[in-house]
């Protein structure tokens, strides 16, 4: 994490934070992958406020933060450059042009889908919204394989939660999470750091 | 108080989601068809409209709810502004908070041990609750199960046409001219077909 302190030295005022922000928040369409290059190309190339390899630590951090990764790097970024001042900055930056245009469409989508076209070519975007979800669910799901561990909490998971849907019973996505948070810890932090002790008296 | 408990329900949705915008999908879906907010219908147009739209996933989702429930309120267009305002605050803040203690005092955060440890849990996880939404949903989308009394499947054979054009396109795009295909691109080619093929009638 040593790196993480470099580049301190350059001064941007608040308004600048907010600035870049807002066009990150404003040219980054369906998130993921498409974002990060936009962000690299801003925070690193053009304004040099992060080297590479810190924003690629960044982005692995963001993944244990809860939250939307722009959310978590703007905060981050926003405290490092004004404190708290710059982390509001920077945030409400990322916040305000997604937040606004969403509004906007909100504001006429119902009365848009009275009209037969506009019903017609959501039948096809939903076909299309449910394959890219099941796209990224793979994709996702071909990390899963590191450990036994991972995968048997994998396929519980998965498999109760449909069993569940279909026999209309309420157990809140937030419920599997939270046995998640405490089986990770009680298998990593607990159970195999006691065997190992455990084989390492068994060799003595 | 519909604000109020927009405000509580985005506040949890911020913060037990892991893992950037996909994975709120699973908690939004079940807070709004819960509270009877919007259908399930509606909720797969709303991120059809989020991938279209500029942003952050989590704050297009939560911006639209919160517009839509606030300007039901007795406060007409001014509640939606407030209610989509109130509901993308309480999905960033915890994200915001989190991030700013992390900031502050623990510059190691990531690197703690137990707190690698407990993602080891929650990752597996979160990926089972976005594969198990994925699988409800294509089943939704394309032969809805219908289990409350006796069960029944039905094939909503336009759909089931458009998902197979759409999967056999986007694998020309990917494995025959080795490019990216977009969300965007993805979206309007489905607008597209589903324009298509229910004027011409091909199904």
């Amino acid at each position: 994490m040593n790196c993480l302190m470099k580049s301190e030295t350059k001064k941007v005022s608040n308004w600048k934070l907010f600035l870049t922000f807002m066009k990150l928040g404003l040219f980054s369409f369906g998130g993921g992958p498409a974002m990060l290059m936009l962000i690299k190309e801003e925070i690193v190339t053009k304004n040099g406020w992060m080297s590479e390899e810190e924003l690629t630590e960044m982005v692995g951090l963001s993944e244990s933060t809860p939250g939307p990764i722009a959310v978590n790097l703007a905060t981050y970024l926003g405290y490092r450059k004004h404190g708290f001042l710059g982390a509001l900055c920077a945030t409400l930056g990322v916040m305000v042009p997604t937040f606004l245009i969403m509004f906007i469409v909100s504001m006429f989508f119902r009365n848009l889908m009275q009209y037969e076209p506009v019903q017609y070519a959501f039948i096809g975007v939903k076909c299309a919204v449910v394959f890219l979800i099941l796209r990224v669910a793979i994709s996702l799901a071909k990390h899963v394989k590191s450990s036994s561990f991972a995968v048997i909490l994998f396929l519980i998971v998965a498999i109760l939660m449909i069993v569940f849907h279909y026999l209309n019973i309420d157990f809140s996505a937030i419920y599997f999470i939270l046995i998640g948070l405490f089986l990770g810890l009680l298998v990593y932090s607990l159970i195999i750091p006691l065997t190992q002790k455990h084989q390492e008296e068994v060799k003595k | 108080m519909i604000f109020l408990r927009l405000f509580l329900e985005f506040l949890k949705i911020g913060l037990f989601t892991f893992g950037g915008g996909y994975g709120m999908i699973p908690l939004v879906r079940e807070t709004v068809l819960k509270n009877g907010w919007i259908s399930e219908s509606e909720f797969i147009n709303m991120i059809g409209l989020s991938e279209v739209t500029p942003g952050p996933i989590a704050i297009n989702m939560a911006t639209y709810v919160g517009s839509l429930q606030g300007s039901a309120s007795s406060l007409g267009a001014f509640g939606g502004f407030l209610g989509s305002l109130i509901a993308t605050l309480a999905v960033i803040l915890p994200a915001f908070i989190v991030m700013l203690i992390f900031s502050i005092f623990l510059k190691k955060f990531g690197q703690q041990k137990h707190i690698k440890n407990a993602l080891k849990g929650i990752n597996p996880v979160a990926i089972a609750l976005i594969m198990s939404t994925a699988l409800i949903l294509l089943s939704d989308v394309l032969f809805p199960i219908n289990t409350t009394g006796s069960v029944s499947i039905s094939f909503n054979r336009t759909s089931i046409f458009i998902f197979l054009l759409i999967a056999f396109i986007y694998l020309i795009i990917t494995k025959v001219f080795k490019k990216k295909a977009h969300p965007i691109l993805m979206i309007c080619l489905g607008a597209l077909l589903g324009l298509v093929v229910n004027y011409i009638n091909l199904i």
